[in-house]
């Protein structure tokens, strides 16, 4: 039975699709590798480790197997990643070695680029489909994307109540000057005749407040003169 | 007449508890009977206690265990080495090996500041490939049984006294003891000294090394007044078992490659304790589960994480889990069965845990270590193990959340449990016990190797079976195109099943075909269990067997072992409900070991036709949604 010639493990978390071979991989075993990998390629998934660190290749036509994996996992739009450490497969796959992603694990992969950590993380990006983002991502951003207009209206609302208030106390306060005014000039027809007896000075007329043009400033100066200056 | 020279070992195995529960009653009452002995007879012994047990001394009877101390220091009491939990160590790897005994070692030395040099566990097993490790370990000598050292001598006489010998660079010294003498003073009384009375005159020492029955208080008592009446009657010269290598020469070397050991239930032609493994599936199916979970965590983990899963499964090591024997000593009780399964199950969830995968995997390796693949399905909830090349049943089938093997019963002829074990059988039959004979005879069963693809779908697996398979209906050879498709939801407990048989020959063919299940389970009992058939309760009789007809589902509860099986037949089918019976040692099948469930359907194949059947089944905890 070809099906029973390598040892195979799969394993699957999300859009990761871990496949790790082990033995010793020669003519023998190349259908059986071929349709076993060609048969798990198939399925869903987007991130394609195919570790072969326990692997021994005896046969050149494994590297054509692995280009045309790479190929239909291209087309896919998925990534695949060879996954060794040691130094014949390292020195086996040397030709192609600018073409396949090899890393030593899948630990070194998702240390190995921010580009790649957003990848794994599920935001992908290509000419013909723009940005690509995985449902949990979607999610995600979803739900920052709503606190932060949650967090803006809050914002505004307060800012809104804050002027209601501000402008209440301005009219308060010029209603209140308002009244202030007209007891002033009651105060004043009432010394009026006195005035023109001669009796009282008029302090608020005087030289020495000439210079104060509102009650601020001339509180201001009371205060200060209380200070001794 | 010299008085007789008597180097005794005293050894006591950990009572087997399901639960876990540690004998601390038990070890109190010995360790008070134990100090009455030695201070009653002033007489030298070793003594053997598996780790959990010395844990447990040193907790409740803290004076006896410093008065111990005492002894070991005056060289009164020799402290034997051996596995923390007195593990049959050749099973199992070296580094597993190391771990037990450097466990032990330093519990003996912060505890009685020694360092033991002999090496014993209870079942005596031993194998040359040990020697390195004990060597690199400190150890300088272990014990075996005299037959195993009169075979490899090519003797019939008596073989007392040491041997050395050796294996990768590194020596061992045999010191044989004498089973005879062992088995009498175990037994006590007129046995022992009418065995005394007719060992022959020697200046050698005897060694014998006797159980000490530390479970039923009153046997305890008895055997240490025994004991010590023996001694004192017998005016015996008592020594420590390494006190022999100073008083004796070697008496040359040997080439012991193996010795099967004692008290695991191994017939007296067996020659290495490895045929445990081939007579007992079930042992062996726990043997390379435990062997699967170290492999999963010494590839996926470090440091202390790993240690921690190392420790969960050291006490799987213990011999109990793989002798041949029934009653809580053996793989022949059902609750030693579940413990075991358990406690692999448990270390391989705590693997996937601190990996932080999900644990959604498909192997294809030799799992059983056969020559051949197997196919091992996991998700979060279940796990199977699929033998393609053997008709494509399922060897294990276990639910998660109740750390449970349901496909776990020990049949008496020593055949392999499986599930969804297939067979095509007579249109004749007509009666249970027809059905039960066609079963035990094999001969309906579709047992050819498949070809196997495996389908990853969305949240799904679909494992495709594919043969071509003989069955012999009415003395004519009939050959069908089988497709068998065993579907998984990641995630869920569920497991489809589905069948397409194709006739391939010019002749029709009528028969029944159908579906075996082998679950291994506990005595039946009306508070905690039950089965249901199509949604109706019924009384179950673990003596007989009983067929229904018309069943669209069938559904089995176990309150106690928390599971629930549902199985739903979309085309009706028949099903025969029988008990999976074995024996106590020699009297009539009444242990209950697990339940057989035959799901059949009518077939009537005319040439180059196809009959499709299929079946679902549901796992839960207590079976309420099912």
């Amino acid at each position: 039975m070809k099906a029973d010639l390598i040892d195979i493990f799969i394993e699957e978390s999300g859009d990761d699709v871990y496949i790790r071979l082990q033995g010793t991989l020669g003519f023998m075993q190349l259908a059986a590798v071929r349709e076993k990998i060609e048969m798990l390629i198939g399925g869903p998934g987007k991130f394609w480790f195919l570790d072969l660190e326990k692997v021994r290749f005896v046969d050149d036509e494994y590297l054509q197997l692995f280009l045309n994996v790479l190929n239909r996992i291209k087309k896919k739009e998925g990534t695949l990643v060879l996954l060794f450490d040691n130094a014949e497969n390292i020195a086996y796959f040397s030709k192609f070695a600018n073409i396949f992603e090899i890393y030593p694990s899948r630990d070194a992969y998702r240390r190995s680029g921010l580009l790649k950590q957003l990848k794994l993380v599920g935001a992908t990006y290509s000419k013909q489909t723009g940005l690509r983002l995985s449902p949990g991502i979607s999610v995600f951003l979803l739900i920052l994307l709503v606190g932060w207009f949650l967090t803006l209206f809050s914002i505004i609302q307060n800012q809104s109540e804050e002027i209601r208030e501000q402008k209440a106390q301005r009219m308060e306060l010029e209603n209140q000057k308002h009244q202030m005014v007209q007891e002033i000039d009651e105060l004043r027809s009432m010394i009026g005749p006195l005035r023109h007896l001669g009796l009282v000075a008029d302090s608020a007329t005087s030289r020495s407040f000439e210079n104060i043009s509102d009650w601020v400033t001339y509180l201001e100066m009371l205060e200060s003169r209380r200070r001794g200056n | 007449m010299p008085r007789l020279k008597l180097a005794l070992l005293l050894f006591v195995k950990e009572p087997f508890s399901p639960l876990g529960i540690s004998p601390n009653e038990e070890m109190i009452r010995f360790a008070l009977l134990f100090k009455q002995f030695l201070e009653a007879t002033n007489s030298r012994v070793s003594l053997f206690l598996p780790g959990r047990l010395i844990e447990v001394l040193l907790k409740y009877s803290p004076q006896e265990a410093a008065w111990m101390r005492e002894r070991v220091r005056d060289g009164h009491l020799e402290m034997m080495g051996g596995g923390f939990y007195d593990a049959m160590l050749p099973l199992f790897p070296t580094q597993l090996q190391e771990i037990q005994l450097q466990k032990y070692r330093d519990l003996v030395s912060k505890n009685f500041s020694v360092e033991p040099s002999g090496y014993f566990n209870s079942s005596m097993a031993w194998e040359i490939g040990m020697t390195e490790t004990l060597a690199k370990k400190g150890y300088e000598y272990t014990l075996v049984g005299e037959e195993s050292l009169q075979e490899a001598l090519g003797r019939s006489t008596r073989v007392s006294g040491w041997y050395t010998t050796e294996d990768c660079g590194s020596v061992m010294r045999l010191l044989s003891v004498a089973t005879d003498l062992s088995e009498a003073i175990s037994q006590g009384g007129a046995t022992a000294c009418a065995k005394f009375d007719s060992l022959p005159e020697t200046e050698k020492h005897w060694v014998a090394a006797v159980s000490v029955p530390i479970s039923n208080p009153e046997l305890l008592s008895h055997f240490f007044t025994d004991l010590t009446e023996i001694i004192l009657k017998q005016e015996i010269q008592s020594w420590t078992i390494s006190h022999i290598f100073e008083q004796q020469f070697s008496e040359g070397k040997i080439n012991l490659m193996s010795a099967v050991g004692s008290n695991v239930g191994l017939p007296t032609a067996s020659h290495s304790c490895r045929e445990l493994l081939i007579r007992r599936p079930e042992a062996d199916f726990l043997h390379k589960s435990l062997l699967a979970a170290y492999r999963h965590a010494e590839a996926t983990l470090q440091g202390s994480v790993l240690e921690d899963i190392q420790n969960i499964l050291l006490p799987v090591m213990a011999p109990e889990y793989y002798s041949d024997l029934p009653g809580n000593e053996g793989v022949q009780s059902p609750g030693v069965r579940w413990k075991g399964n358990r406690e692999v199950i448990e270390a391989e969830k705590k693997i996937v845990r601190q990996t932080g995968l999900t644990g959604q995997s498909i192997e294809v390796a030799d799992y059983l270590m056969e020559g051949h693949r197997q196919i091992l399905v996991n998700n979060s909830q279940m796990a199977f193990l699929l033998e393609q090349q053997r008709g494509g049943a399922l060897r294990s089938l276990i639910y998660k959340p109740s750390s449970l093997n349901l496909v776990n019963a020990l049949r008496q002829d020593g055949d392999i449990s499986f599930a969804f074990l297939d067979h095509l059988l007579d249109p004749s039959l007509n009666d249970v016990g027809s059905f039960e004979s066609a079963l035990n005879d094999h001969a309906g069963q579709l047992k050819s190797p498949y070809d196997y693809q495996i389908n990853r779908l969305e949240a799904q697996v679909d494992v495709l079976l594919r043969s071509e398979q003989v069955a012999t209906i009415a003395e004519n050879k009939h050959v069908f195109h089988v497709d068998k498709v065993f579907s998984v939801k990641w995630g869920k407990p569920f497991l489809d099943l589905s069948y397409t048989l194709v006739n391939t020959t010019f002749s029709e063919v009528n028969g029944y075909f159908g579906t075996e299940l082998d679950l291994g389970m506990r005595m039946f009992d009306k508070k905690t269990s039950a089965i249901k058939i199509n949604g109706a309760k019924i009384s179950i009789d673990f003596t007989t067997s009983t067929l229904y007809s018309n069943v669209k589902s069938f559904v089995l509860k176990d309150g106690l072992l928390s599971y629930a099986i549902c199985i739903d037949l979309p085309r009706e089918a028949h099903v025969m409900v029988s008990p999976v019976l074995s024996t106590l040692r020699s009297a009539a099948p009444n242990l209950v070991q697990g339940i057989r469930l035959f799901f059949f359907w009518n077939m009537e194949l005319k040439p180059q036709g196809t009959e499709a059947f299929n079946l679902r089944m549901k796992l839960s905890k207590r079976g309420i949604f099912l």
